[in-house]
C-alpha cells in the first residue's frame, strides 16, 4: 500500500502533489515537501544501505546533515551524485536513487561476509595485515578500495555548470532556526545589510519539527511571519538550501547554495549550485545542535534512530517511523519524542532511561500519559537483522558499568535514542574560536571568539526556546551595533523554556559481556568504529585523541563525526579514567558538509580556466594556422605550418627564409618599462652590468641584469628616448619580476634616486622584420625615416611614419641579420602587420614563430635567459664578462668576486657540434668526457638548446660545460638510451661570427 | 585551430568575438546589462615626482581645474577625469582620441611635478551599463559593489578573471573596467558569461 506509514493529517508536506520516485529500482510515492528519507519511511523502507566496513544493514538514523548511514547515489550517468544523505535529498518527480556500498543488491550483499569475520578486521587492520610483501600493496589496495567504499563518481565530464558569487554583509547569520531568525530580524531592523543562510529549503529549523508555541502561536507560524518581514526588507538576502560550510580569516565565509538538485526538470541554462564568497562585518552563528546517539550493543540496526529524528518524522513529515517504539534516553528532553509519537498513534513499548531517578517535566508528562518509564535501565542487546525486532533491557548497577538484574525483552520496530545534545560548534571552531567543555551539558560549547562572531541558541549551549529566541535577538542587536548601526531593542517573544536536562552521562551502556566479546557497540556508524576499536587503540598505545581518531578512523568520512566525536571522547575518557576536558578535542575544518568540486571550480573551467594574453596580431596568426606556445601568460606563435608540414619542416623553411630574404616576427610580448627622471642613467648603471652614462638620445644598448647573487636574471635592450627618458625592454616572461625588482630597489635601497617607472608593455605592438631585404621593405613603407645605414646605424632608433601610422623603429637584431623592430601603437598593430605582409610578398616575406627565433639566435650564440641560464649562471660563465664594467658598481658585482665564482671549472657556455651532422641532441641531455658502460658517469655539463639548422646544414647545440671556455675543440659525449652521441666543443657563435650581416 | 574571422586591420581586441545583438536570458525588462567598447577615450598615467603629491595636486588644480583624487576616488571635469590607481599614481582619462594632445596637455599642466606616460593603447576600457550591472559585477569581483560601499565616482583596483583591472563607477548604473589590452578578449568572454543569467546586449 502506498505510503502506509503516512499519518492522516499534519506535516509540512503537500498532499495534493504526490511525487513518484524509485529507490533501488522499486517505485514509490511521496509528497512534495518530503525528503527522500521521510518518503522512504512513509513507505516503510528502513533498510537503506550497508555499512562501510562490515556491510551491516543500516537504516535512516537521523533527519538531517548528521546522517551517517543513509547514503545514496542519486541519478544516472554523467550527472549522478554520490553519497548524498537521504535525509537531505529533497524529493522530486522521477528521482531515482540507490544504495551505496552493496553488491549485488541491498538485500543480499556479498560483503556482509566481512561482518561474520569481523574479528579479523580490528582497528588498524590495514596497517597490520598488508605489510608484507610490500610490493603486494597495489593489489591489496585495489580489493580493499572495492570492498570498503561509498558511492561511485561518474567517469564522464560533469554536464552541469556552477556559479560563484561574491557578497558583503554587515551581519551574516548562519542558520535560520529560532535563534537565527531572531538575530536576522534584530539586525535587519537596524538597517544593516543581512545575509541569512540555511541549509534547508524552509526556514524555521527546530520550530518545524517541534510543537512549541511562540507568542501564543505555533512556532512554525512565527517563523513564517519572521520570514515575511525579512523578505520585505531590501537589505536582507535570504539563502535557503544554502549551507555555510567554511569560516576563514577576516570573516570570509563560504556558502554552498543548491539551485537545481531539487528540481525534476533541471534548467539547462542555469547553474546547478552556487558558491557564495561572503565578507561579513559581523557573523552570528545560529547553527543549532545535533542529538547524540547512545552507545550500546548492536545499536546500528535499521529502525534505531535519534529521538529527535523520530519526532521530526512524526511532526514535520507526518510519518510513523514505526508501529511500536522503545525510547532509550539519558535525559528528560527526549520524552517529547515519546509524547509526540504516542499522540501520532505509535505504541510506546517503554521508555528505557539510564537515569537512576528519571525525573523532569517531560518525563513526568510521559508517565502521566501512561508511558512506562524504566528508570536505571539500559538496552543490553538488540535483535533483528534488516530491522530491529526486539530489545533486551536490564537494570544497571549503581555505577552504570554493569547489568544488575535479569533482562526483559521488549518487542518493537523502532528505537528512539537520545544521548544528549552537541552544539554545532563547527563554524565557531573553524573561525579559530576556542571551545570549552560544559560539564552540565557534557559537551563542548563555544568559548572565546577570535573573529567578529557570536554564537546564539543551541549552538551556544542554550536550549530553552525562550532563552534561544532571546539570545538570538541579543546577538543580532549586538552584531548590528558592532557593525555601526543603532539598534532599538525589541521585546522578546514569549515561549516555553524547557531544557533537555536533567540527564545522566553514561558513555557506554553495558551488555552481558565485556565490550568486544559479543555484539558491537558502535560509536561511529559511518566508519564502523566500535567502542572495542577505541579500546584496542588505547591498548596499543594510541592515547592522544588525535591518534585514536587516525588509528580507528572515528570521526572521519563524509559526516566528519557529527554524531560520533563526543561519544568517542566519552568512551575514551571512561576507558582511560581521564576527564573529557583533559583529553581535548580534534580540530574542526571546513567544509561542514561535503562540497562538490564543480562548485569550487565555479566558472573557472574550460575557456575561462586561465586567461590568455593576446597580441593585437593574434587573430592574423590564428588564421594563418600558427601553432602557439605559452610565454608567460602570452600566446606566441610557435611556428606557422603550411599544408603537409610538421614542426620540423616549418621551422626549417622559416629559418632559411629569414636568413636568405625576409622574415617577420611578432615581438609585441617583450616587457616594456618607461623610465623617467634625472637619475635614470645612474639607475640603469646600477641595475645593469654595463655602463649607461654615455648613451645618447636615439641610441640603444643591450643590458644584462643580475640578481644580488651575481646570477643572470634578465636581459634586453634599452633605448634612450630623450633627456632623462628611457624605454627598457625585458624578456616576455620576466617583465613583472623585473619591474618588481627595480621598484624594490628604488623604494628601499635608493630612495634618493629620482627615477619613475611605468609599465608600458601593452602600449605598443611590434613587428620585427629580419633578413637581407628588411631595409628595402622598410624604405618602401616610410617617407620620413632615412633608412640609409649611415643615417640609421645598428643599435639606434628613429621615429616617423611607417605604413601610414606613427612608429618608432629600432634597428636591433635578435636573429643576427639586418633587422628592424617596428613599434606602433597597439591598436595599429594588425594594420602594420598586414601592410608589411602585403608589401613584403615580393621578398617572400615569411612569418616565423618562437621556434625559428630560437634557431636563428642560437646560430648566433645569443642566450635566452631561462634557457641558457637557470639561476646559477653568471656573465663570466656566459663569456660575457666584457659586459661587466670594472669602473662602477652594479647589483651582483660583489657576488661575482666570491672565490667560487672565479673557479675556472664552473659550467661555462659553449657550442656543440655533433660528429654526425644529422644528429640533433636532446635539450637537457647530460654530457660526459669519459663514457662508461652504465651510469653513474662523471657529468661535465648539459645541453641547453639544440636545433637542426638549415643555414649551417647540420644539427648544433648550445651547452654549459665545466671549464668549457677553454675546451673548444675537445670531445664530449651525450650518453643516450641505445647510443652515445659524440660532439665537439666549439665557440657558441656558429653564424656570421664577425657580425657583418647585422651591421649591414 | 583558426579562430572566428575578424575584419582585416580591425583595431579592437574584441573584433573576433563581438557579435552585436542580445544574448543570454533576456527577461521582460530587456537585457540586464549592455556592453560598450570605450575606444573613444584617451588614457595617460602619471605619478608624483620628487616635488611630492601636494605640488602635483596644486598643479592639477591650477592648470587642469581638477582636484587630485584620493585613494579609490576620481574627479571629473569637462572632458577630462582623473582616477586614482595606486600609491601616488593616477590615470587621466580624456573624452577624445587624441593621445599626443593629452600627453602634451598633462605635460604642460603638471610640468616637473609628474612623470607622464601614454596608456591609450596599452589599456582597454570596457563599459558595463544597465539595471542588472551590479548583479554581474558580484559574480566578477570580490569588491563590495553595494551603492553604500561603491558610490558613483569610486574606483578600485581589483581582480576579474584572474586579471588585475580598474573598476570605476561613472554613473548610477554604469561602470568602466580598465584592463591591459592583451587580456581584454578573455575578460570580455568572462564578463559576458557572467551576464548570461541577466541577459546582455552588444550594440
Amino acid at each position: 500500500m502506498a505510503q502506509r506509514y503516512r499519518l492522516d493529517k499534519g506535516g509540512r508536506i503537500d498532499r495534493d502533489r504526490p511525487v513518484d520516485f524509485t529507490f533501488n529500482g522499486r517505485a514509490y510515492q511521496g509528497y512534495a515537501g518530503d525528503t527522500l528519507g521521510s518518503a522512504l519511511l512513509a513507505n516503510g523502507v528502513h533498510l537503506v544501505g550497508r555499512s562501510f566496513k562490515y556491510h551491516r544493514p543500516r537504516g535512516i538514523f537521523s533527519a538531517g546533515a548528521e546522517e551517517a548511514n543513509a547514503l545514496v547515489q542519486v541519478g544516472e550517468g554523467a550527472a549522478t551524485l554520490a553519497d548524498l544523505k537521504a535525509t537531505q535529498v529533497e524529493l522530486y518527480e522521477g528521482l531515482s536513487a540507490r544504495s551505496v556500498n552493496c553488491y549485488p543488491s541491498l538485500d543480499f550483499d556479498i560483503g556482509e561476509v566481512n561482518s561474520l569475520a569481523s574479528k579479523l578486521f580490528p582497528a588498524g587492520f590495514y596497517y597490520k595485515t598488508f605489510m608484507w610483501p610490500q610490493a603486494g600493496w597495489p593489489m591489496y589496495e585495489r580489493f580493499i578500495r572495492k570492498a570498503a567504499g561509498l558511492g561511485e563518481a561518474p567517469l564522464e565530464p560533469d554536464p552541469d555548470f556552477y556559479d560563484k558569487r561574491y557578497a558583503h554583509a554587515d551581519v551574516l547569520v548562519a542558520g535560520a532556526g529560532p535563534a537565527g531568525l531572531a538575530a536576522a530580524l534584530a539586525a535587519a531592523r537596524s538597517g544593516a545589510r543581512v545575509i541569512l543562510a540555511d541549509e534547508q529549503h524552509e526556514l524555521g529549523g527546530s520550530l518545524l519539527s517541534g510543537r512549541d508555541e511562540v507568542d501564543g502561536k505555533p512556532g512554525s507560524d512565527w517563523a513564517a511571519e519572521a520570514e515575511r518581514e525579512l523578505r520585505a526588507n531590501e537589505n536582507v538576502r535570504i539563502l535557503p538550501r544554502s549551507v555555510v560550510f567554511g569560516y576563514y580569516d577576516h570573516n570570509w565565509i563560504d556558502i554552498l547554495e543548491n539551485l537545481s538538485d531539487h528540481l525534476a526538470n533541471k534548467p539547462a541554462d542555469a547553474p546547478r549550485q552556487r558558491m557564495w564568497k561572503v565578507r561579513a562585518n559581523q557573523v552570528v552563528l545560529a547553527t543549532g545542535a545535533i542529538e547524540r546517539p547512545l552507545v550500546f550493543r548492536d545499536n546500528d540496526r535499521p529502525g534505531i534512530m535519534l529521538a529527535s529524528a523520530a519526532r521530526s518524522y512524526v511532526n514535520r513529515w507526518a510519518v510513523r517511523p514505526g508501529e511500536s517504539a522503545v525510547l532509550f534516553t539519558n535525559n528528560d528532553g527526549a520524552y517529547a519524542a515519546a509524547l509526540d509519537m504516542k499522540a501520532a498513534g505509535i505504541k510506546i513499548a517503554a521508555a528505557v532511561d539510564l537515569r537512576a531517578e528519571a525525573e523532569g517535566e517531560l518525563t513526568q508528562a510521559a508517565r502521566d500519559a501512561g508511558i512506562e518509564v524504566l528508570a536505571g535501565h539500559g538496552i543490553a542487546a538488540t535483535e533483528g537483522h534488516k530491522r530491529v525486532r526486539r530489545v533486551k533491557v536490564a537494570p544497571l548497577s549503581a555505577d552504570g558499568r554493569s547489568l544488575a538484574g535479569e533482562a526483559r525483552t521488549l518487542n518493537c520496530d523502532l528505537v528512539a535514542m537520545s544521548g544528549g545534545w552537541n552544539p554545532t560548534v563547527h563554524l565557531h571552531s573553524q573561525s579559530r574560536g576556542k571551545l570549552r567543555f560544559d560539564a552540565e551539558l557534557a559537551t563542548f560549547v563555544p568559548d572565546r571568539a577570535v573573529q567578529a562572531e557570536r554564537s546564539a541558541g543551541a549552538c551556544n549551549g542554550t536550549f530553552g526556546l525562550a532563552d534561544v529566541l532571546g539570545e538570538g535577538f541579543a546577538a543580532g542587536e549586538a552584531a548590528a551595533e558592532a557593525a555601526g548601526f543603532s539598534v532599538e531593542k525589541a521585546p522578546r517573544p514569549q515561549a516555553g523554556n524547557g531544557k533537555f536536562l536533567p540527564a545522566r552521562w553514561l558513555w557506554l551502556t553495558p551488555s552481558s559481556k565485556p565490550v568486544g566479546h559479543g555484539g558491537k557497540h558502535f560509536v561511529d556508524f559511518q566508519n564502523d568504529v566500535t567502542a572495542a576499536d577505541l579500546q584496542l587503540a588505547l591498548r596499543e598505545g594510541y592515547t592522544s585523541v588525535e591518534h585514536v581518531k587516525r588509528y580507528t578512523t572515528t570521526g572521519m568520512g563524509t559526516d566528519q563525526g557529527k554524531t560520533s566525536n563526543v561519544n568517542a571522547l566519552g568512551v575514551v575518557s571512561e576507558f582511560r579514567g581521564v576527564p573529557i576536558e583533559e583529553l581535548g578535542v580534534t580540530t574542526f575544518r571546513p567544509p561542514y558538509t561535503p562540497v562538490t568540486f564543480g562548485a569550487w571550480g565555479g566558472r573557472d573551467v574550460g575557456d575561462l580556466f586561465d586567461p590568455i594574453r593576446r597580441t593585437p596580431m593574434h587573430s592574423w596568426h590564428a588564421r594563418a594556422g600558427a601553432e602557439f606556445e605559452n610565454v608567460g601568460m602570452w600566446k606566441r606563435p610557435w611556428y606557422y605550418p603550411k599544408a603537409g608540414e610538421g614542426m620540423h619542416e616549418a621551422v626549417q623553411r622559416e629559418s632559411k627564409a629569414a636568413r636568405e630574404s625576409l622574415g617577420i616576427l611578432d615581438a609585441t610580448t617583450l616587457g616594456r618599462i618607461d623610465i623617467q627622471g634625472p637619475d635614470s642613467a645612474e639607475f640603469l648603471n646600477r641595475v645593469y652590468t654595463n655602463g649607461w652614462k654615455t648613451l645618447k638620445p636615439g641610441a640603444i644598448r643591450y643590458g644584462l641584469m643580475l640578481g644580488e647573487d651575481g646570477m643572470v636574471m634578465d636581459d634586453g635592450v634599452t633605448a634612450c628616448l630623450g633627456e632623462n627618458h628611457y624605454l627598457m625592454h625585458t624578456t616576455s616572461g620576466g617583465a613583472a619580476e623585473v619591474l618588481a625588482h627595480l621598484e624594490e630597489y628604488l623604494q628601499t635601497e635608493w630612495p634618493e634616486l629620482q627615477v619613475y617607472l611605468t609599465t608600458v608593455t601593452e602600449q605598443y605592438a611590434t613587428a620585427a622584420i629580419a633578413g637581407p631585404n628588411a631595409r628595402k621593405l622598410l624604405a618602401e613603407l616610410t617617407d620620413d625615416i632615412d633608412v640609409d645605414p649611415d643615417a640609421f646605424p645598428f643599435m639606434s632608433w628613429r621615429e616617423g611614419t611607417v605604413a601610414g601610422v606613427w612608429a618608432r623603429v629600432m634597428r636591433i637584431s635578435f636573429s643576427g641579420d639586418l633587422s628592424f623592430e617596428i613599434n606602433v601603437e597597439a591598436h595599429n598593430g594588425l594594420h602594420l602587420w598586414q601592410t608589411l605582409m602585403n608589401a613584403g610578398e615580393k621578398y617572400n616575406i615569411t612569418p616565423y614563430g618562437t621556434e625559428t627565433m630560437h634557431v636563428l639566435r642560437a646560430e648566433k650564440g645569443f642566450i635566452i635567459v631561462g634557457q641558457e641560464t637557470d639561476g646559477t649562471v653568471t656573465p663570466v660563465d656566459l663569456g660575457m664578462e666584457k659586459l661587466c664594467s670594472t669602473k662602477k658598481d652594479f647589483i651582483g658585482k660583489r657576488s661575482l668576486s666570491r672565490p667560487d665564482m672565479q673557479d675556472p671549472n664552473r659550467k661555462q657556455f659553449v657550442g656543440l657540434l655533433p660528429d654526425d651532422p644529422n644528429e640533433v641532441l636532446e635539450e637537457g641531455a647530460q654530457l660526459v668526457e669519459t663514457v662508461k658502460s652504465q651510469p653513474p658517469m662523471d657529468m661535465v655539463g648539459h645541453v641547453t638548446s639544440s636545433y637542426m639548422s638549415p643555414n649551417l646544414g647540420r644539427g648544433f647545440a648550445l651547452a654549459l660545460v665545466k671549464g668549457g671556455l677553454h675546451k673548444h675543440g675537445q670531445k664530449v659525449y651525450a650518453p643516450m638510451p641505445g647510443k652515445t652521441i659524440a660532439c665537439t666543443v666549439t665557440s657558441p657563435v656558429f653564424f656570421d661570427p664577425e657580425g657583418e650581416r647585422l651591421r649591414a | 585551430m583558426p579562430e572566428a574571422t575578424e575584419p582585416l586591420t580591425a583595431a579592437s581586441p574584441l573584433a573576433a568575438v563581438w557579435e552585436p545583438g542580445e544574448h543570454g536570458r533576456i527577461g521582460p525588462q530587456g537585457p540586464g546589462v549592455t556592453f560598450t567598447e570605450r575606444r573613444d577615450l584617451t588614457l595617460a598615467s602619471f605619478q608624483a615626482r620628487r616635488a611630492g603629491v601636494e605640488a602635483l595636486a596644486g598643479a592639477a588644480s591650477e592648470n587642469l581645474g581638477l582636484a587630485l583624487p584620493g585613494p579609490n576616488d576620481s574627479t571629473a571635469g569637462d572632458g577630462l577625469s582623473l582616477i586614482w590607481v595606486g600609491l601616488d599614481r593616477w590615470l587621466a582619462v580624456a573624452a577624445d582620441t587624441n593621445g599626443p594632445a593629452l600627453l602634451q596637455r598633462l605635460g604642460e599642466a603638471l610640468g616637473e611635478t609628474a612623470a607622464v606616460a601614454d596608456q591609450s593603447h596599452g589599456e582597454y576600457v570596457l563599459q558595463l551599463e544597465g539595471p542588472q550591472v551590479r548583479d554581474v559585477l558580484m559574480r566578477a569581483t570580490p569588491v563590495d559593489v553595494h551603492p553604500t560601499a561603491f558610490p558613483v565616482g569610486r574606483v578600485v583596483s581589483t581582480v576579474m578573471n584572474h586579471t588585475s583591472v580598474q573598476l570605476w563607477r561613472t554613473q548610477a548604473e554604469r561602470y568602466l573596467v580598465v584592463v591591459h589590452r592583451g587580456f581584454a578578449r578573455d575578460l570580455f568572454k568572462f564578463l559576458t558569461t557572467m551576464s548570461r543569467d541577466v541577459g546582455y546586449r552588444l550594440p
